[in-house]
């Protein structure tokens, strides 16, 4: 066999257009990384994650797949011209050793381009100086994962075709693989799933071997290496190979057929195991195939903002983070009586397995998307609910690779109909980033779970956490705990960029001055959990203040200060609105346009970040008005007024209502 | 000469319909997905595609076309007969020709529905030409379809995987928000140049003994 | 007619054609030689395929280098033949057809008379790939004498062919060879003595011998014994066939001096090829 694989190689390395193919694989990642090491160099270690590297490479594992699926046919298929199969049919498992051969050969190259490959992983993990375990094994398995399994999948797949398929329509199934494997039917996709549903992913998620997703949402979740993406790597490999044993020969020997039944019995256990896995991958943004942006664009729910009109007193949650949640919430109600029924809010993408009462009893329910109703019989209010349900959230993911559950977002069962619509652009309108409950209640939250998490709620002797909150926010994975600047912060291991820049606290105390609030204490006195999600620069920070933390997306830097004053608004929406005006008029980078289109000096049409509010008033009304009413009073009694409505709970004025107060 | 050029094309057979199927059945209909969906990014996301597509199906023809002359059993006789009457420049380069027919049939309908697609057909015009002329050099030089299908294939998906930041100072292609006029006739012209550049050095190489 | 003067044509460093003499006119010429001897290499020079590093191929006094034109005079099936395997019969030999400037309103009775002459004319609508290999043969001489080319080259025509495939191209050689030069290569010496009228025989790139096959077979006259396969063989000499009879076991040998205990058996044109090949 050894002197076989030798052979094998000569005769690939005899063949010009087969070195030269070989050459492209390993020249590919030097050409696309070396033009761009200077500039991510210069950036310095800290200003780097040692992922970043493999993440660029990552994007090009379908290149990797298509090349190593052509070497594959093209070296196949030409045992196959050559009558080479032919010739050692007559020797004892001539076939099977020949083509094992040959695979072997096959196999050593790619090793040696995967090798290739991970210089730049090696180069980022030793340039960054991040040498923890677990940021080099998520590493590790996904070269093996993307690089050395895909290209067996890809080799396997070029020798299937060699013995099976005409060359054309080889060629044909390797690019539309490749094609189809890759990020390039993104927007395509994207249009399908509004019109056919989660069909439109089947085909690109089945294939998708050398894909791993269509964006890295949220850089502390790693390189997505979630198990059953080896599930389904396997299940190609046991697949094809299953055809490749019987395809060697017209009629393969009983014992032979046994093993590709064999084999191809385990594939469709690695399939249906895929298959069956509890959620979606958070970087492809999607819960049951469709895109979580674009579902509220296109679900038939009507977005409610409804108090529940019921409290809830205790919080009692069981959750099991495997593959994906598994949820078991017990709340306590108050106030009940009277009531048709009881709302709540819980992401539409958790499936909910039942309701049940106080005694265990089985209750109806009606769910509609994020809103969930349980009828109650008027004449015996409910005491407590308990929820059973499971899943996964998209962006707010919780797997065995990480976990990302603020305390904002409606993982459990929030009282009341919450507005969930607003996207991450959504600066100012109801969305789900931002808190929506108001009461704090007694918090007992258990979790299970092989990841280092970090909850916001105090850990009791017993393992679990409990304290005062209206929601527990849980960051678990490749965290840690320590100081940010003089605060106190869970942050990400690995970034792209610093998650504090100076000046961030001269600039907070300056704006403090400004709306005349005292802001000092402002992400001192509650823990900070920091995200990188969905932001890649300061400039747009978002600051998220809970009952027992802050949840801070993007960096503490001076630019995007003004977004403090979002979170003096809390959850009053018309208070919002206030402070998003406020906020266009304060930022630096939008402070100019703002001021002349509202003094009537702008050129052109009005910018998108302007349009805001879209209520009956219109937008340029109120803007016009808090202009002309700094023109009038001057900025620093303006602003003074708005740091006083935001902050004080008993002003229930309305947006227009205060503005048209600022010109008195 | 035209009958050969006919007949060069119908012996593909049945492959010669997934250039007009891409062409003139998926591109329509992912357009019209382009221009159902919300806002006014429907035009850039259909100049993406025909960059797509365009530059994709472009190398199908030449690999079919060339796949007997190349690793046909007997194909001395096809370089025989088209190597030695210099029928071999006209019928390969009609190739590229029948295929730039078909682009623009299809884009001048585009053109019809928004006029500022022509700025981008004349953009894909040019990398159509480079990379078809690079497989041809490809299938000159190393006598196979196979391994400059590759190579082709696989620059058009590197460099469409490429952050749409870097892509255009690192390939010939580009996000259809970053192109202008300006930077349409710069790059078109080189690519055409170097394009011209590729087909004379490949039609001196097809003129090569066969293995 | 067909002129080979001293015809040189090397690959690197290794010389294949070493200076190759020969006229070829009417009839049919068997290229008879072992394998590497340069067979196939002058029938590639000869279409032009190869160029050569000395020497001149004329064709009715001309170069055949320097006028393509010629070169639809010549019709050739190459060693392996079967290209187009989508297309169906007819459509392959229109493109053919095509290739050799035959005008487009004179095409269908010349392809028909080519499938007729090798047989396949029931099978003008069926495709290329689903025929048998002694049919796809039997298309590739269609094509070669496709439009009445003046000389016809066949290279190992007959290799892998059954014995009623190989019967049938000697029908088929026999049917055209009128008014035609047909230069066949092979290292069949059978095929060669039943259809060709003129020998040549090539080795290491060379002409080695031509003529008639009577020439061919007194080229062995008084060279060929049968000895018992115990007698001592001298050297030099060359054991063609070992052949079992009521005798015992009797060995066929080429000898250039007598041999002891040995009957002289009567040369063939096997017999003169390999003298030839082996200088005895």
């Amino acid at each position: 066999m050894l002197q076989m694989t030798k052979n094998s190689l000569r005769l690939f390395f005899r063949n010009i257009a087969l070195v030269l193919a070989f050459g492209a694989v390993l020249a590919a990642p030097h050409l696309l990384m070396l033009p761009r090491m200077d500039s991510l160099v210069s950036l310095g270690a800290g200003q780097i994650a040692s992922y970043h590297f493999a993440s660029l490479l990552l994007q090009q594992a379908g290149l990797f797949f298509l090349l190593f699926a052509f070497i594959g046919y093209e070296f196949f298929s030409r045992s196959k011209r050559a009558f080479l199969l032919e010739t050692v049919k007559t020797c004892p498992n001539g076939h099977l050793r020949l083509l094992g051969a040959q695979f072997l050969a096959m196999e050593l190259l790619l090793l040696a381009a995967v090798v290739n490959v991970s210089l730049y992983f090696v180069f980022g993990v030793a340039f960054t100086g991040n040498t923890q375990g677990p940021v080099v094994a998520n590493l590790l398995l996904s070269l093996v994962l993307y690089f050395l399994l895909s290209g067996t999948v890809a080799l396997l797949l070029g020798c299937v075709l060699a013995l099976c398929a005409g060359r054309m329509a080889a060629y044909g199934v390797m690019v539309l693989w490749s094609y189809l494997a890759s990020d390039l039917p993104y927007m395509v996709l994207t249009s399908l799933q509004e019109k056919i549903g989660p069909a439109a992913y089947w085909l690109r998620d089945l294939l998708g071997v050398c894909f791993a997703g269509e964006g890295f949402v949220d850089p502390a979740y790693g390189l997505p290496v979630e198990w059953y993406r080896f599930a389904l790597v396997f299940f190609w490999v046991l697949a094809l190979g299953a055809v490749v044993l019987i395809f060697t020969r017209p009629s393969p020997p009983k014992n032979r057929r046994w093993v590709a039944v064999g084999m191809a019995a385990l594939s469709l256990f690695c399939l249906t195991a895929y298959l069956c896995k509890q959620g979606y991958r958070p970087m492809d943004s999607r819960i049951d195939g469709r895109m979580v942006d674009s579902y509220y664009s296109y679900a038939d729910v009507q977005p409610r903002e409804e108090p529940a009109g019921f409290a809830v007193s205790a919080c009692e949650m069981d959750l099991r983070v495997g593959d994906g949640l598994k949820a078991r919430v017990v709340l306590d109600l108050e106030q009940t009586e009277g009531l048709a029924g009881l709302k709540f809010t819980l992401y539409h993408g958790y499936r909910l397995q039942a309701v049940t009462d106080g005694a265990g009893n089985r209750l109806p329910f009606e769910r509609e998307g994020d809103y969930l109703y349980v009828p109650q019989d008027a004449g015996t209010p409910l005491s407590q609910l308990t929820f059973s349900y499971g899943g996964m959230s998209g962006e707010f993911y919780s797997n065995a690779q990480g976990i990302h559950l603020p305390g904002y977002f409606p993982y459990f069962p929030m009282e009341g109909y919450h507005r969930l619509d607003g996207g991450l652009s959504g600066e100012f309108a109801p969305g789900a980033r931002e808190p929506h409950l108001t009461e704090s209640r007694p918090i007992t939250l258990r979790l299970q779970t092989r990841l280092p998490v970090f909850v916001s709620l105090p850990q009791q002797p017993d393992g679990s956490y409990a304290g005062l909150s209206t929601g527990a926010t849980i960051f678990g994975g490749q965290y840690v705990r320590g100081p940010l600047g003089s605060y106190d912060a869970v942050m990400p291991q690995m970034s792209a960029y610093p998650f504090y820049v100076d000046g961030f606290e001269e600039a907070l105390e300056r704006l403090g001055g400004q709306l005349g609030v005292d802001l000092s204490q402002k992400f001192r006195d509650k823990p900070l959990f920091v995200s990188p999600q969905g932001f890649t620069r300061g400039e747009k920070s978002c600051y998220i203040e809970m009952e027992d933390c802050y949840v801070i997306l993007g960096a503490l830097a001076p630019r995007p200060i003004t977004n403090v004053i979002k979170m003096l608004a809390g959850s009053n929406l018309e208070k919002q609105h206030v402070a998003y005006l406020t906020h266009l008029y304060l930022d630096v980078g939008m402070r100019d346009d703002f001021i002349a289109y509202f003094t009537g000096k702008w050129d052109g049409s009005i910018p998108n970040e302007f349009a805001g509010d879209l209520g009956p008033a219109g937008y340029k009304e109120m803007y016009q008005t808090f202009m002309d009413a700094i023109e009038k009073n001057g900025e620093d009694a303006v602003l003074k007024q708005v740091g006083a409505y935001l902050t004080d709970d008993g002003d229930t004025r309305d947006r227009y209502t205060f503005v048209n107060s600022l010109m008195e | 000469m035209v009958r050969l050029v006919y007949l060069r094309f119908r012996a593909m057979g049945k492959l010669y319909f997934v250039v007009p199927l891409g062409l003139f059945v998926l591109l329509p209909i992912l357009c019209w997905l382009a221009y159902q969906q919300p806002g006014n990014s429907a035009y850039l996301d259909v100049a993406d595609y025909l960059e797509q597509l365009g530059v994709l199906l472009c190398v199908w023809w030449p690999c079919a076309a060339l796949k007997e002359d190349m690793e046909g059993d007997g194909n001395e006789l096809l370089f025989m007969y088209m190597g030695k009457k210099g029928r071999r420049p006209v019928c390969d380069l009609a190739n590229i020709g029948w295929y730039l027919l078909h682009f623009w049939l299809i884009g001048s309908m585009l053109l019809l529905v928004d006029g500022r697609y022509g700025m981008f057909l004349v953009r894909t015009t040019g990398q159509i030409v480079f990379i078809w002329s690079a497989c041809y050099l490809l299938i000159g030089l190393l006598q196979s379809t196979a391994i400059p299908l590759m190579l082709s294939v696989g620059y058009f998906l590197g460099g469409h995987l490429i952050e749409a930041d870097v892509r255009g100072k690192l390939t010939i292609f580009e996000p259809a928000f970053q192109v202008t006029w300006q930077l349409v006739q710069q790059k078109t012209t080189i690519l055409l140049c170097i394009g011209l550049v590729f087909c004379a050095v490949a039609l001196a190489l097809m003129r090569r003994p066969v293995k | 007619m067909l002129e080979m003067k001293a015809v040189q044509k090397s690959f690197k460093k290794k010389m294949v054609l070493k200076g190759i003499d020969c006229e070829i006119g009417e009839g049919v010429y068997g290229l008879l030689g072992p394998n590497g001897a340069g067979k196939t290499t002058l029938m590639r020079c000869i279409v032009g395929l190869y160029s050569l590093q000395g020497g001149q191929i004329l064709f009715d006094g001309k170069d055949v280098a320097k006028n393509g034109d010629l070169l639809a005079r010549i019709g050739y099936l190459p060693q392996k033949f079967g290209l187009f395997k989508e297309l169906k019969v007819y459509n392959m030999m229109e493109y053919f057809a095509t290739l050799k400037n035959i005008p487009k309103e004179e095409q269908r009775p010349a392809i028909e008379k080519s499938l007729e002459i090798v047989n396949l004319s029931e099978r003008m609508g069926d495709r290329v790939g689903a025929l048998s290999g002694g049919m796809i043969r039997r298309l590739g001489i269609a094509q070669a004498v496709l439009g009445e080319p003046e000389v016809i080259l066949f290279d190992e025509p007959t290799a892998g062919l059954d014995p009623e495939e190989r019967m049938r191209f000697k029908n088929i050689i026999a049917s055209i060879k009128k008014g035609r030069t047909i230069l066949i290569s092979t290292h069949i010496v059978e095929d060669v003595e039943a259809v060709c009228d003129h020998i040549l025989v090539m080795d290491n790139g060379l002409i080695v011998g031509a003529g008639t096959d009577s020439q061919v077979r007194a080229a062995a006259q008084g060279k060929v014994y049968l000895i018992p396969e115990q007698e001592k063989l001298p050297a030099g000499s060359y054991i063609e066939k070992r052949l079992e009879g009521e005798e015992g076991v009797l060995l066929r040998v080429l000898s250039s001096a007598p041999l002891a205990g040995a009957r002289e058996a009567a040369p063939t044109v096997e017999d003169g090829y390999m003298s030839m090949i082996k200088r005895i």
